[in-house]
């Protein structure tokens, strides 16, 4: 961990303390091991690595959408299983990567935005209100009210799912892989509204993600996973400028990037 | 003479809303020895402009092309035998989805072996012997042992390499390889692409590489052709095209991709974006098809024809104000 030194640290939003976990079945594999990260009030964590490395599994039971093996997950200092479904999902809630399944295909946009409102209660009429708006405001104008997950584009289902993410207000927002089914072009809008949302309402956002241009962008802070495993912690800067990990250096060096790969030399370049 | 020459080449598509007009005037050129990244977002047409070169598109496609010619040899029409001699032994193909390229109820052995007993000679001692050599070369360990291994027992990034070796086994001039790594993790697609660098550099062949990635085309490429809608709207060497790029589309395309490199702490940069969507690709484009979402459109570019024509060390760019709106660039 690098931190700076005599900076008073806001609170914590969400903690995982040495969390270990197993699938059932499969008790020998450890998904998880002894994983600790804390993402604080009003930043962006990243939390990246490769294929198989923990991430998504570590995104699920920070959400308590899996069940936890070993160690303590807390909610603003509240151990998540003593809070009601309810509880978390007015605390925090989650973007998926894949906009094409995580839509209800027969409800409207509306509908499906509203949900969580219905689900506490709310009248349902004042609560298609308050979606339309929020569709409004992430980009769906009006009109978008009333179609059907089908009838949008990638990009249009990820902006709906934001808005049914934002409308009950939530504290944290838990993005895995938010952007990685889009293209370029899509994924620029959507990180552009995600880090608009993140200001204006204060957010706490767990970004889940293998794409380092997507941390460098984004994140305040990151996490580098590898073999269930916390590699390293620390500042975007000082991690990407400065890795000190062997893994984490050949995951960063590893990325083509189309702004450094115009001016640095590239291996197969030089005369064999 | 060029090893692959492209002509005012069509596809078009027949689907339940009509005929989709999915690739519409391409002109390109490779030569041996030469890498040509095709980049575009999804349907913009790159993937089956590539599977008509060797005649692989599907039934409800059509394709019309006024060249079409594989080392000076026009291959439109060949006959089907004449195809599969032309595929694997003049032009091999690597498919993005190594699980759909590689047959599940075969080991990586026969399926190798296979490609060296149609394209090469009829001796099978010859032919293992080749499989493993060429496993070898492409990275993998105990070749003798993969041979006897099923693709479902194997990492995606070593299917990707099988898939590699088996598109190398014939000894092609021209490999066409449709987002090879996309599936892949950065670190397993960082070495396959270093791979297929060298072996290219070895045997001197051409590579015809498609890719959404911008990175990618920074590492790898020599020239490159930018498509939208189903043209290509740029075409030059890869550095003068991402370095200075001419069309507005390129330009807007490279400022959605975010940097690798943070900014200074308390310093927020927005990515640019390119409003509106995609045009249909039913019915004849009037004009320019970037037009409705180009940020300096004016009023010529919906109604005018775009020549393909070069701008500045651009070879190709189809845009009717490529040197004047360089300007608006740089203002």
């Amino acid at each position: 961990m690098r931190e700076p030194q005599g900076v008073p640290l806001p609170r914590l939003a969400l903690e995982a303390r040495a969390v270990s976990h197993s699938y059932p079945g499969h008790q020998a594999f450890k998904a998880l091991t002894n994983v600790s990260i804390a993402l604080r009030e009003g930043e962006t964590l990243a939390v990246v690595g490769e294929s198989g490395s923990g991430k998504s599994t570590l995104s699920r039971i920070l959400l308590g959408l899996s069940p936890l093996s070993e160690g303590r997950v807390l909610c603003f200092g509240k151990d998540i299983g003593s809070l009601s479904r309810r509880e978390r999902a007015a605390r925090m809630q989650p973007v998926f990567q894949d906009p094409y399944s995580s839509l209800n295909p027969r409800h409207t946009l509306a509908e499906i935005v509203a949900a969580p409102l219905l689900a506490r209660g709310e009248a349902r009429a004042s609560a298609l209100n308050r979606a339309t708006g929020l569709l409004e405001e992430v980009g769906l104008g009006s009109a978008y009210a009333r179609r059907r997950p089908s009838a949008l584009s990638g990009g249009q289902r990820q902006r709906a799912a934001i808005a049914r993410a934002l409308i009950a207000n939530p504290e944290i927002l838990v993005c895995d892989e938010p952007t990685s089914a889009l293209d370029v072009s899509v994924q620029a809008q959507i990180l552009n509204l995600l880090q608009q949302q993140r200001r204006e309402r204060k957010l706490s956002v767990l970004l889940i993600t293998h794409n380092i241009g997507v941390v460098a962008h984004m994140a305040d802070r990151v996490a580098v996973m590898r073999h269930g495993e916390i590699v390293e912690t620390g500042s975007v800067r000082d991690v990407l400028l400065e890795p000190r990990e062997a893994y984490t250096r050949l995951l960063i060096s590893s990325v083509p990037d189309l702004h450094g790969g115009l001016h640095s030399e590239r291996p197969w370049d030089a005369a064999p | 003479m060029a090893l692959l020459e492209i002509s005012d080449l069509n596809i078009e598509v027949v689907t339940g809303s009509g005929v989709l007009h999915a690739v519409r005037g391409i002109d390109l050129a490779v030569n041996a020895g030469e890498t040509l990244c095709i980049v575009g977002e999804s349907g913009c047409g790159k993937s089956l402009m590539a599977l008509s070169i060797t005649g692989l598109l599907p039934p409800v496609a059509r394709c019309s092309a006024t060249r079409l010619a594989f080392e000076g040899h026009d291959i439109q029409h060949l006959s089907r035998r004449e195809l599969e001699d032309l595929r694997g032994k003049g032009i091999g193909f690597i498919f993005q989805d190594p699980m759909t390229g590689l047959n599940p109820t075969m080991t990586i052995g026969r399926q190798l072996m296979e490609v060296h007993l149609r394209h090469v000679g009829r001796d099978r001692e010859a032919a293992k012997t080749a499989a493993v050599s060429f496993l070898t070369r492409v990275g993998i360990a105990n070749a003798a042992t993969r041979l006897r291994q099923y693709p479902h027992e194997l990492s995606g990034g070593l299917r990707q390499r099988v898939m590699i070796a088996m598109a190398l086994m014939a000894h092609p001039r021209l490999i066409i390889a449709d987002e090879p790594t996309t599936a892949l993790d950065v670190t397993i697609q960082a070495q396959v692409l270093s791979l297929l660098k060298s072996l290219q550099r070895e045997h001197g062949i051409g590579l015809v590489f498609i890719t959404h990635d911008l990175g990618v085309v920074a590492a790898i490429a020599d020239r490159v052709a930018v498509m939208y809608a189903g043209e290509v709207v740029e075409t030059g060497d890869a550095r003068d095209v991402l370095a200075d790029p001419r069309h507005p589309y390129t330009r807007a395309l490279i400022s959605c991709v975010p940097s690798t490199t943070p900014s200074p702490a308390g310093v927020s940069v927005e990515l640019g974006t390119i409003p509106g969507r995609v045009p249909l690709l039913h019915g004849r484009i009037e004009g320019c098809a970037f037009a409705p979402r180009c940020a300096l459109v004016r009023d010529r570019c919906s109604t005018e024809t775009v020549p393909a024509r070069p701008a500045g060390a651009v070879e190709i760019c189809r845009c009717l104000f490529a040197i004047e709106k360089r300007e608006f660039f740089h203002a």
